[in-house]
């Protein structure tokens, strides 16, 4: 088992197999050993950790990714995004950024790319005034800068 | 509809990497969208689209600075699978680079390549009309040279056009994913608009539609017939000086060159 302590001083015990999907804590198992020292996670509050783990826990067995995939590779860019992780993903908008945060912090970038692929659909085939008016968006162009946008699109417009 | 009223404040939240791994999952059209909403977001837009390329072309150890000014200084343009990829991005990451460039332009072209250690692989290697089309010279495609990066062994294929715009190649090939293409000053997507929104277009009508559906590729083939193509184009030079808060991304990561005057 591994001691985890979250910002808020709330230690979890959690199975090997399930945290080791966040390369972040793999490393760190690696680089140790064997420990009975909590390892802190002091970006992540527990809340926010009991959703992580039961996205690890989900995964259980699941082949992790390897290791010696290179950092620069761009990865699936679509916006396909699995059953179960749609509604897992199904929170509120505060609980989804803490969890993209939290991915990016302990390396898991399965959950990192569930997590960013929810924003973008929210983002998705929206018009710029659909999108200020859904996401509170304050136009903050000067009507000559505006004036400046329509004159460089004027003539790419449907005729 | 339901509002996302703290969407900003998290959005606000998170590093710009993590920002810009949200903005690579949209298509060039859902980031124009976005980049026209403030001028924050048309800031970060910009950076994002550079970013995206770059990555792109990391293989060809060309600096985006050099690419832009291969671009301009040559009358080039990036198509085929890299232009592809900046429009709908799938995480393929393409094999070669597709450069258009008009004929008179293509010797300087090579020679400048061959300046950044290229090599060429099949010297002057003609592409002959009968293979692609019917009537030789119908693609417009002169010839294309294959010059390769020594070290990491990316290929970069110089298709050189009959006339003096690099874009009548593009225009008389056969395939959609030559549509798009990146000039010096602005990415262009020349998608029929249902294509650009994955539902493709049906030239005959098919009986089991709905209503809604029927009414758009109506209305589709008219605007098709009205103006051919639905052209989104997303200009890289940011014309709006004013500056921003420091918490975008913010330098350019090159100023455009401009064609230096005789």
């Amino acid at each position: 088992m591994v001691l985890l302590l979250t910002s808020d001083n709330e230690m979890f015990s959690v199975a090997e197999d399930v945290i080791k999907r966040s390369a972040y804590i793999k490393n760190m198992l690696e680089d140790v050993g064997e420990s009975d020292l909590p390892i802190p996670l002091p970006n992540v509050e527990s809340n926010v950790l009991v959703k992580i783990l039961e996205y690890c826990e989900h995964y259980r067995g699941e082949p992790l990714p390897a290791s010696d995939v290179d950092p620069a590779e761009i990865g699936d860019r679509s916006l396909d995004i699995a059953d179960w992780d749609q509604k897992y993903m199904a929170v509120d908008q505060e609980m989804l950024f803490e969890i993209i945060l939290a991915a990016n912090y302990l390396d898991i970038k399965s959950l990192l790319d569930v997590g960013c692929k929810t924003v973008a659909k929210m983002m998705k085939g929206k018009s710029s005034e659909e999108i200020r008016t859904l996401f509170n968006i304050a136009n903050d162009f000067t009507p000559e800068e505006e004036a400046q946008i329509r004159k460089e699109n004027a003539w790419a417009e449907c005729r | 509809m339901v509002v996302y009223q703290t969407f900003i404040q998290q959005w606000y939240r998170l590093p710009n990497e993590l920002k810009c791994h949200v903005f690579g999952f949209l298509s060039l059209s859902d980031v124009i969208s976005f980049a026209h909403t403030s001028l924050q977001f048309r800031v970060f837009a910009l950076d994002c689209l550079r970013l995206r390329l770059n990555e792109l072309v990391t293989e060809y150890r060309l600096s985006l600075y050099t690419l832009f000014m291969i671009l301009d200084r040559f009358n080039t343009v990036i198509s085929g699978s890299t232009a592809l990829e900046i429009v709908h991005p799938t995480g393929i990451t393409p094999n070669n680079l597709d450069l258009l460039c008009p004929k008179q332009e293509a010797d300087s072209l090579c020679s400048f390549l061959m300046f950044k250690g290229y090599t060429p692989l099949v010297p002057q290697a003609t592409i002959g009309p009968s293979i692609i089309d019917d009537t030789p010279g119908q693609n417009c495609i002169d010839s294309v040279r294959f010059l390769r990066q020594p070290s990491s062994g990316a290929i970069i294929h110089v298709l050189v056009a009959t006339s003096a715009s690099p874009l009548v190649t593009l225009f008389s090939f056969h395939s959609t994913f030559t549509m798009n293409f990146i000039s010096a000053h602005a990415i262009y997507s020349c998608y029929y608009s249902l294509t650009e929104q994955n539902k493709g277009k049906s030239l005959f009508k098919v009986p089991h539609n709905s209503a809604d559906e029927q009414h758009t590729q109506d209305f589709e083939m008219y605007r098709i017939i009205r103006s051919q193509y639905n052209l989104v184009v997303f200009s890289m030079k940011q014309n709006i000086k004013r500056a921003v808060s420091p918490t975008f991304l913010h330098a350019p990561l090159f100023r455009i060159p401009t064609r230096a005057t005789p």
